[in-house]
């Protein structure tokens, strides 16, 4: 009868029941408890629908699905007003940042920065014990006092966000403007199928005559993963090259090559070329496990290497090292997908101890976190973790530095409103904490993006600075986190310079204050570190 | 205002029930929705209101001007002011940027020439400035070919520049279409709330659990950040960007559509699953229909369509070609895109009228699916340029294609699952569609309402956690 009933309905009498049951189901959701999730709309919580679109006029963005695409906004005072209201003026400030190139003093000249070059930031490096950086700064004096061939090497380690090298390109690119360009650093040797990226280097190979034992995946039952945490194990036929970047003004340069590798008893023999030179061949076999480096010196010029599996038994790289003769920094881009603190336990003590030394490390920096963020733990148990993973990277070094780079705000879609992870907070908070109680200074990459609810902001901007996934930002976003880091180090040099080692996060006053710091001739200079920073330990 | 929010589905209820309870004031239901329309718009941003009402009182008045002249001069002469008026917004706002730009870029290139700040209008795009200027354009231009006779009611003209489901993105409903539905009364069908309800469900799904999920998931990552995927996974990206496209357009176009069925008006199709095309030329048949049949009825066929020489037919299929293509972007890539889609359609005609083919021509089913897989690939190839958001980024998408990797295992399986289904959807017979909407045509009316609410929380549960704006909003 009912079906009867609807047959003989006009069609607005058919539209009207349509809509009447359609709103019935939807307010069965407010009067049935377990249906509460699938409420469409949450009064208190969210405007009043269509009232809501007037309130935030201009909110929307006008142009979709285009991250990344920032170039053309950069460098227009109105683009960078209507992106700092999105994410606020400090952070839109750091997109498309000026680099500062230093002009070159002689040794005994003061080292001064100008409070100008890390103006614009809030966040700043937080090293309360002053034990975390102090090896850092010692070995940057050297380098900005322009000592022959002193080179400051950084290190980061991190996840997906560090993988792309977009944060630590930024802050490599920097740091080589100010204080000289000593090369690209460490790039792996072969890198197989996995995603990995260094940029303003020329790399190729043939990914399936590699074998790859990544330390996230714990591939290698030794821990022997070398400095990057990723051993190539070379098949026959294997070939990998590693050259200078054609275009581009920094790191199109190299005077030595270093090839990291593993020895062991029945290790096989590989074959280098130079540019194209004749080919030498290096034998990896030794009577136990060990480090080996070959080093290849060469003109300061653009150069290549090609490493060819010639023969006998198995040949394991752990990377290439390009750089060039100092005074200057380089900065390691470490990144490893998918990777989270923890997985750094997977390397032998001794063994990442020694390829630390071999690179001649100043300054570890561990940015992890992200991936951490979907894992149901508590703050002592994330606390518990970062505390050994960096008992193990350091292992009481003093002359190492390190440094906790806090994980970007990580978000997850929750009732139609992009909301900070709760586990964010916990993650930051174990990492500061732990971070001090191993002598190692903090950033807060989290604070710096905004904090909480962050990535919302950063989806929103136009540019778009995240990605639809919440977890990663786009290269305009990572090009902000590079540039805020950047400045973060160079106002804790200043601070160190004015001998005023922060025992608290600096504040933009006190940096401000601080005026032009500098240290005349050795006077000043901490001497916790009488190494030099010129040539790595063999 | 997005079609895919809670706020858009609200505003046509509101809007819809006015209609129908003003539906013995013929002049003030125009008004009403009107005034809806305008605030549909001023919902993005208010400003931009004057823009599109100074052009709807100028072709207004255009119109009658060249209707009530008799002198060929005066209404040319009108004509034109309709012309510069409508062209000169539309170049102004979504064009000057990049001449100016390219100017620069081009100078600096080849002539050392280096402008650091070339001029940079700083102002947004309007939304739906490609799609009202080219529908008040048709209005002035089919007067002045006397196939048209203006309106003398204000409120009717802007009614149809305005019109709230098609103002944005389309499709673009020539004033012959829409005019005439409103100069008659207006009655609502049964087929038609049917049919209205079901395509803004489908159109729904469409955006938000197709084309959104493979946007944020898929097609943004790998744009965005080549260098971390294979080359196989740029590809899979780009048959995601190929399937996004076609659900986020096509879905907005029956999100319209259904809309204005329920106001008991018909919008023209612009879709006719474009990627079973065999040729480039099909495919412009089968994709916005409505902008490549206005750009073939107002411009290819003035400058001689293929009734002149060899070379003025094939320069005029390539400007409109190209037209076509620099249409939806203001850009060094959409330059380039139009150049390739031109190119193919010019080198496809050569072929053609070289084999001796005629329409009336039939290939072997195998033989029309190797043609329909190869024009395939060269959609999703092509739109390359078209996603990414610069040449060094489309540069960079295909550097990665050529690098030899063939690892899928950044791929989840949801993403290939929702690949394998669209695109087997996409090719499966229509009339399975249309035996869905049967279905649901012979549902009594509460349980069309339930369905329609289940598929509505549905669908804000598996949405992405902003609304994602259309693609073509931008155009």
């Amino acid at each position: 009868m009912l079906k009867r009933i609807y047959q003989h309905l006009t069609p607005l009498q058919h539209l009207v029941t349509v809509v009447l049951f359609m709103f019935a189901a939807c307010t069965l959701t407010y009067t049935i408890p377990p249906m509460e999730g699938l409420r469409p709309w949450i009064p208190g919580e969210e405007d009043f629908p269509i009232v809501r679109l007037f309130k935030r006029w201009g909110e929307i963005p006008a142009f979709a699905g285009h991250g990344g695409s920032y170039r053309s906004t950069t460098g227009t005072g109105a683009g960078n007003k209507r992106l700092a209201e999105t994410v606020g003026e400090t952070v839109a400030g750091n997109l498309g940042a000026k680099r500062v190139v230093a002009r070159p003093i002689k040794p005994e000249d003061s080292v001064t920065i100008d409070p100008a070059e890390y103006a614009g930031i809030s966040t700043y490096i937080e090293d309360p014990t002053g034990r975390g950086m102090r090896a850092f700064y010692e070995a940057l004096e050297r380098t900005a006092r322009a000592r022959d061939g002193a080179i400051t090497r950084v290190g980061q380690y991190g996840d997906s966000s560090i993988a792309t090298d977009l944060i630590t390109s930024t802050v490599r690119e920097n740091l080589q403007a100010r204080f000289g360009d000593a090369g690209h650093g460490f790039v792996l040797a072969a890198k197989g199928y996995i995603p990995y990226k260094h940029r303003g280097v020329r790399q190729s190979s043939n990914p399936e005559a590699w074998d790859i034992r990544e330390v996230v995946r714990r591939q290698d039952r030794n821990g022997r993963y070398g400095y990057g945490g990723v051993q190539s194990r070379a098949e026959p036929g294997a070939w990998a090259r590693v050259g200078t970047a054609k275009r581009g003004e920094i790191g199109n340069r190299v005077s030595r090559f270093d090839i990291f590798y593993e020895e062991k008893p029945r290790g096989g023999n590989f074959s280098v070329r130079l540019d194209r030179n004749k080919r030498e061949t290096v034998s990896t076999k030794a009577d136990d496990f060990g480090d080996g480096v070959y080093s290849i010196e060469v003109p300061d010029g653009p150069h290549q290497i090609e490493l060819r599996y010639a023969r006998g038994g198995p040949v394991s790289f752990y990377g290439v090292v390009v750089e060039r003769d100092g005074p200057g920094v380089v900065y390691d881009s470490l990144g490893l997908v998918g990777a989270r603190a923890n997985r750094l336990l997977n390397y032998d003590a001794d063994h990442i101890r020694r390829q630390l030394e071999l690179r001649g490390t100043n300054l570890i920096v561990l940015g992890f976190g992200g991936n951490e963020a979907s894992d149901e733990r508590t703050e002592e148990a994330f606390y518990e973790d970062y505390l050994m993973v960096l008992r193990r990277m350091r292992q009481g070094r003093e002359a190492l530095s390190c440094l906790v780079f806090a994980p970007l705000d990580q978000a997850r879609r929750s009732r139609g409103r992009i909301r900070t992870l709760p586990t964010i907070p916990l993650i930051v908070a174990a990492q500061r904490r732990a971070a001090f109680d191993s002598g190692c200074a903090f950033y807060d990459t989290w604070q710096a993006m905004g904090g909480n609810d962050a990535m919302r902001r950063w989806y929103r901007a136009h540019p778009r600075l995240a990605m639809g996934d919440f977890r990663h930002a786009t290269p305009a976003g990572y090009e902000i986190i590079g540039n805020m880091f950047y400045k973060a180090l160079l106002a804790g040099f200043a601070d160190y310079l004015s001998g005023k080692t922060s025992s608290a996060p600096a504040s933009a006053a006190s940096s401000a204050d601080a005026g032009s710091a500098s240290v005349s001739g050795d006077s000043g200079i901490p001497s916790s570190s009488a190494d030099s920073n010129t040539s790595p330990k063999r | 205002m997005l079609f895919n929010s809670l706020d858009y589905i609200l505003f046509l209820g509101i809007a819809v029930a006015g209609f129908w309870l003003l539906a013995r004031h013929a002049q003030l239901r125009i008004i009403f929705i009107f005034v809806a329309s305008c605030l549909f718009y001023m919902a993005w941003h208010p400003a931009y209101i004057v823009l599109i009402l100074a052009s709807t009182v100028i072709d207004y008045v255009v119109g009658l001007r060249i209707y009530t002249s008799n002198q060929e001069k005066t209404r040319k002469r009108w004509l034109i002011v309709s012309l510069v008026s409508n062209l000169g917004l539309l170049g102004l706002f979504k064009y000057f940027n990049f001449a100016s730009q390219a100017t620069a870029d081009v100078l600096g290139l080849f002539f050392g020439i280096e402008i650091p700040n070339p001029p940079f209008l700083d102002v947004l795009l309007p939304v739906g400035i490609s799609f009202y200027t080219f529908q008040t354009l048709s209005y002035t231009i089919d007067i002045y070919r006397r196939k048209l006779e203006p309106t003398r009611n204000f409120f009717q003209f802007a009614f149809f520049v305005t019109y709230f489901p098609q103002l944005v993105a389309g499709p673009i409903v020539r004033a012959s279409q829409l005019l005439p539905q409103l100069q008659r009364k207006i009655t609502l069908r049964d087929d038609q709330v049917t049919q209205g309800l079901f395509l803004i469900a489908t159109g729904m799904v469409k955006k938000v659990a197709i084309a959104d999920y493979l946007s944020v998931n898929l097609v943004d990552r790998v744009f965005d950040q080549p260098e971390l995927y294979s080359a196989a996974e740029v590809v899979i990206a780009l048959y995601g960007f190929t399937m996004q496209i076609y659900c986020d357009f096509s879905g907005y176009t029956d999100v319209a559509r259904g809309s204005a069925k329920l106001m008991g008006l018909e919008l023209p199709e612009n879709f006719d699953r474009p990627y079973q095309s065999a040729s480039p030329a099909e495919f412009w048949r089968r994709w916005h229909i409505t902008l490549s049949t206005w750009l073939r009825d107002y411009l290819y066929y003035p400058l001689g369509g293929s009734h002149v020489g060899p070379a003025r037919a094939y320069w005029n299929l390539w400007l409109t070609m190209f037209l076509i293509g620099i249409w939806h972007g203001a850009s060094w890539t959409f330059v380039f895109y139009a150049i390739l889609q031109s190119m193919a359609m010019v080198i496809h005609r050569f072929f053609y009228r070289r084999s001796g083919r005629t329409r009336d021509t039939v290939d072997s089913w195998h033989r029309h699916a190797f043609k329909v897989f190869w024009a395939l690939q060269f959609v999703v190839f092509s739109r390359i340029l078209f996603r990414a958001t610069s040449l060094q980024n489309a540069a960079d998408v295909t550097t990665r294609l050529g690098s030899g990797t063939f690892s899928v295992a950044q791929i989840s399986p949801a993403i290939w699952a929702m690949l394998v289904l669209t695109f087997v959807a996409h090719y499966t017979p229509k009339r399975w569609f249309e035996s869905i909407e049967l279905r649901f045509k012979s549902m009594p009316a509460p349980a069309q309402g339930v369905t329609l609410a289940t598929v509505g929380i549905v669908l804000s549960l598996v949405a992405t956690s902003e609304v994602v704006p259309y693609i073509y909003f931008q155009f």
